[in-house]
């Protein structure tokens, strides 16, 4: 594929947040507000890029057998090196993110990735890749943040877009108000791909699965 | 062979070796890079709070020797700007620290609360810098120095524990900073909790030695000093649901003030009820000389028993010493006092009320001469013709009289309200007794309550009425006393006022 | 379509039942309340009333359009959904919330699960715990009873806690003194179905006269309700506060009698835990679904921190019903009883 097709595929037609449903723990977690979205969003694209980049460029030298324990190492120096730097550069970020700066380590969408992608592709194509869904995510993340907060606090990015008077919808910024918007947001995204004739047949189990083609699992292509 | 060790067991190995070897490598120089920026902030983040109060300080200088209670840092500015004091005050939920800045003489140039547990909407109001009422507190602290009282400053309303906890963490910083900077001696607070019964005697008697001799009155125990003085014991409920009840221990000096006060409040609800026992609420019993001074002494908001209970016990304790030492001045204050509507027996007079100058405490169990004595002291009332509405009218022969009146008041209550009100010789209302046993018990009996009544005292005429509340949830009763109080001001003001 | 001809096995019996029979019996058995709610609260409960049964009918009407469905409006469920959520707010909620909240009720919660029949929780309900959470002082003004007025002179709207969370400075519930009277007509603050006890149990007579529900899960889940809340109290009375039994036992019933008057308990048993959708099907069922919804309501009034436990309790409940009913299936007549796992 082109490279700009790499690119865009993360971002609609793969996003992994919505279509691959990969990283959804710090999704539901750190949307409450936007500003901590697109921050989480900006750190995970940071470490996706680089760690995609790194596993690229060693997949022909990691042996098959460690490359879990490989890639992890990878990407946990990138996600220490980038909390250090939010810490040192933007504090009330890393105060607002708590432990799910950290978490990065196991969101799914960066092993997802190295192990799908990155372990079988060239680096410039496994850096554009990093980016593409690195960018789907934070798109989804700013989403998501953006609707709970403007209905749960008024505000977005911290300007108050209600006026006080009207009462907020606080539902929107709990755990269930998080899940709902989830809900509603896939559902959106399944509704454009029919508009767009992009429709995938769903189906349960691998053949369904958007992976498909690249997952290493019984029952994939591989 | 060989080639599959490789593959199989070597290359796996040396690959994840210099993969982590290379990780560290970046990881240390990041580091390296960020650490003095990230130390740099953190310090930054605490000084901020520290130059917000006193903003003409360059740059701080810790002092660590100090020995004050309930203080964090004390620091001195570099270029003399003054002092800054982070201290901390026991709230209701935990300690309400503060961070205070102070001129080279000791007096307070700004006040800033610092996050605190208190209860949301309450206490935690302090810590919202742009909260009216924390602000309004803040800033009556400044330009204040010394020991800074209650009265001195803007407590917030219905927010006494926190307000209180703030006081006290200003005035710990004052005495840090009187220990500090002015070399005065530390004011330490001591632990009473865990003091031995021995201890505690020689706290409340000091430099004497004690005696232990029967018991008078209702004391459990009863101590005589080798100076004319005593340590008394007695007990009281506090809470009614408590499991066991308080004891207290109270030492007098001959002439029968008090020296100090004990309690072993261990029984009362924790975090609650045994503020009794805390250091700052029994400090006021200091000094009293005689039942009369205790009428100066608060109870707690929110520790109402306990606190009730630990008075009760000190003028039991009074009493027993009164019996032992007649001609104290203890005693003679006792008798000056006529405004007593107990009766003889120590053990009644503890289960009502305590009786204060201002007669307003509710006390159903009052006959009705006892009314009358209580309203108008030291008086001989003769009934007359009771004007229209009225139950009974009183009269004495200098103007003052006692007026009863008897109505509705909530709506399901068993039987009615009577209020009595007492009117001194100028018209002014002296008080006001309720019996209020009708109504709902816990609920509707509050309007018999003498921080309720107290509203009624000193009331010139009808128009005076309007500043009086009902209380919350007490609606229909407490309107109930309102209108009966209404209406005797209005006889009075028809008939008898001349 | 209309099937004229209908088929099935025998026997036969015709019933002249509809879902919108029902549903109108069940219309009728509400209507003491929302009069009972219009006298102690005023007028304005009758136009919050109003709103919100045209806010879900509206709703259910303009979604079926939409996705081209037919219309069920007829069937009058969305007047009953509409009418037992406006019974559960306060009568101070502003009209615009009330209508957010007949949309998640119907939209939500009922024709994205597929319709009448679909849904797995009780509609209303879930409306009331998403307003709840999302503007929760709106849901918990609550406004002293207007009925008062010929009581008082010169009242003003105050706001009152309701008889459940009445409490002393020590935090002890006062519930135990409160008059029954005030109770049973319902002149306090609440919302505006669950104050009326009256009312709810004139609905409650009709509703079994006309055979609409049956006695067993209102009675199961007072009955046990009662048995747990008054061994508690006679367990406190006896250890807390030395009262001997027989007085603890006085004082728990007292205090039984006025547990089952406040809050949202009775409204609750009759109007929500029998709704046809969310509780089982057998008589088995029933008794374990009552039974379960006594012992969740008595643990969070009495041990959680909040005065209200009735609407978690029938959630939680409706969630376990589809294993309830697995659970107490009826075996056909003749039928040995399926074993797991059996050849």
């Amino acid at each position: 594929m082109n490279k700009l097709n790499i690119v865009t595929n993360g971002l609609v037609k793969e996003n992994p947040v919505l279509r691959l449903v990969l990283g959804t723990c710090p999704t539901l977690a750190v949307t409450t507000v936007a500003f901590n979205g697109l921050g989480m969003g900006i750190a995970a694209t940071f470490v996706l890029i680089c760690s995609n980049l790194v596993i690229s460029m060693l997949r022909n030298v990691i042996p098959g057998k460690v490359r879990l324990p490989a890639y992890i190492t990878v990407i946990a120096t990138f996600v220490s090196v980038v909390q250090m730097l939010v810490k040192a550069f933007v504090p009330q970020l890393d105060k607002a993110l708590g432990v799910f700066l950290p978490l990065i380590v196991v969101n799914c969408i960066i092993l997802g990735r190295a192990e799908m992608f990155a372990s079988k592709n060239k680096p410039l194509d496994s850096a554009l890749d990093g980016l593409g869904m690195g960018l789907g995510f934070t798109l989804a993340l700013v989403c998501m943040a953006s609707i709970r907060e403007i209905l749960g606090a008024g505000s977005w990015f911290g300007i108050t877009i209600i006026p006080e008077s009207i009462d907020r919808f606080t539902f929107m910024t709990s755990p269930a108000g998080g899940f709902f918007t989830f809900g509603v947001l896939m559902a959106l995204v399944i509704w454009l791909e029919e508009k767009t004739g992009k429709k995938v047949d769903r189906s349960i189990g691998c053949e369904g699965c958007p992976s498909k083609g690249s997952c290493g699992m019984k029952g994939g292509d591989e | 062979m060989k080639h599959n060790t490789w593959e199989d067991m070597i290359k796996p190995v040396v690959v994840l070796v210099v993969i982590c070897i290379v990780a560290s490598g970046a990881l240390a120089f990041t580091n390296e890079l960020t650490a003095p920026i990230i130390a740099q902030q953190e310090a930054n983040a605490a000084n901020a709070a520290f130059l917000e109060v006193l903003p003409e300080a360059d740059g701080f200088e810790e002092i660590t020797e100090f020995e004050t209670s309930n203080v964090t840092k004390v620091l001195k500015a570099t270029n003399g700007a003054g002092w800054v004091v982070q201290s901390f005050g026991k709230g209701f939920g935990g300690d309400v620290p503060v961070v205070v800045a102070l001129d080279e003489e000791g007096a307070v140039l700004k006040v800033k609360f610092m996050e605190n547990s208190e209860t949301a909407g309450y206490g935690k109001k302090l810590e919202d810098a742009t909260d009216p009422d924390a602000q309004a507190l803040a800033e009556s602290f400044v330009g204040k120095s010394g020991s800074i009282a209650a009265g001195d400053v803007d407590m917030i309303s219905g927010v006494t524990v926190s307000s209180k906890a703030a006081l006290s963490a200003v005035n710990s910083a004052i005495n840090a900073f009187n220990e500090v900077a002015l070399g005065q001696q530390a004011t330490v607070e001591v632990d009473t909790s865990s003091m031995t019964e021995e201890e505690v005697r020689a706290m409340l008697a000091p430099g004497a030695t004690l005696t232990q001799i029967d018991p008078v009155e209702s004391a459990t125990q009863v101590w005589q000093a080798d100076n004319g003085g005593y340590v008394i014991y007695t007990e009281d409920k506090g809470y009614e649901y408590a499991k066991s009840p308080m004891v207290v221990a109270v030492g007098f000096d001959a002439n029968g003030g008090i020296t100090g006060v004990w309690v072993d409040a261990s029984g009362q609800t924790p975090g609650i009820g045994d503020q009794a026992a805390g250091q700052e609420y029994l400090d006021q019993y200091t000094g009293i000389v005689g039942e009369p001074g205790l009428d100066g002494v608060d109870t707690i908001a929110g520790a109402t028993q306990s606190t009730r209970g630990v008075k009760k016990a000190v003028r039991k304790a009074i009493r027993a010493f009164v019996a032992l030492v007649p001609d104290s001045e203890a005693a003679l204050a006792q008798e000056e006092e006529s405004a007593e509507s107990t009766s003889t027996t120590s053990e009644e007079s503890s289960s009502s009320s305590e009786a204060t100058s201002a007669p307003t405490t509710q006390t159903q169990a009052l006959s009705q001469e006892e009314v009358l004595e209580l309203l108008a002291p030291g008086v001989t009332l003769s009934q007359i013709d009771a004007p229209e509405g009225l139950q009974q009218a009183w009269k004495a022969e200098d103007g003052t009289a006692v007026l009863f009146a008897e109505g509705k008041g909530y709506e399901y209550e068993k039987s009615p309200l009577v209020v009595a009100v007492g009117f001194d010789a100028s018209g002014k209302t002296t008080g006001v007794w309720v019996d209020a046993s009708g109504q709902t018990a816990g609920i509707g009996d509050k309007a018999a309550g003498s921080d309720y009544l107290s509203q009624y005292v000193g009331l010139a005429q009808e128009a005076d009425l309007d500043g009086v509340d009902t209380i919350a949830g007490a609606t229909e009763s407490s309107r109930g006393v309102k209108k009966l109080v209404r209406k005797c001001l209005q006889a009075y003001a028809a008939g008898l006022a001349n | 379509m209309e099937n004229r001809l209908i088929v099935t096995a025998s026997p036969h019996m015709v019933d002249h039942s509809s879902t919108r029979k029902l549903m109108g019996n069940v219309v009728v058995a509400l209507l003491p309340s929302v009069v009972a709610s219009a006298w102690i609260f005023g007028l304005r409960a009758l136009l919050l009333i109003g709103v919100t049964v045209a806010a879900c009918v509206g709703f259910e009407y303009l979604y079926t359009r939409l996705m081209k469905k037919v219309n069920p409006v007829g069937d009058l469920s969305a007047v009953v959904t509409g009418l037992i959520l406006a019974l559960n707010f306060p009568v101070g909620l502003p009209l615009w919330i009330a209508i957010v909240g007949a949309f998640i009720s119907i939209v939500v919660v009922k024709q994205l699960f597929g319709g009448i029949g679909y849904n797995f929780v009780n509609p209303a309900l879930v409306g009331r715990m998403v307003l709840f959470t999302g503007f929760g002082a709106r849901m918990t003004t609550w406004v002293y009873p207007a009925a008062a007025q010929s009581v008082f002179e010169n009242l003003d709207a105050v706001a009152s806690a309701t008889p459940l969370q009445l409490a002393d400075a020590q935090g002890n519930s006062l519930l135990s003194q409160y008059p029954v009277m005030d109770l049973l007509l319902g002149v306090h603050g609440g919302v505006m179905g669950e104050t009326c006890a009256i009312a709810i149990l004139l609905g409650f007579v009709w509703l079994v006269a006309t055979g609409t529900i049956q006695v067993t899960i209102p009675v199961c889940y007072l009955g046990s309700y009662a048995v747990f809340s008054l061994v508690h109290s006679v367990v406190d009375g006896m250890n807390a506060q030395q009262m001997d039994f027989a007085a603890a036992l006085t004082a728990g019933g007292a205090l039984l009698v006025r547990q089952l008057l406040a809050g949202g308990l009775l409204f609750g048993a009759v109007f929500m835990a029998t709704d046809y959708v969310t509780s089982p099907f057998t008589m088995k069922g029933k008794m374990v679904f009552g039974f379960g919804l006594g012992l969740l309501t008595f643990a969070i009034r009495d041990f959680a921190n909040m005065a209200e436990g009735v609407s978690y309790a029938i959630l939680f409940m409706n969630l376990l019903v589809p294993y309830i009913n697995d659970l107490t299936r009826q075996v056909p007549l003749g039928a040995k009883k399926y074993k797991k796992g059996a050849a």
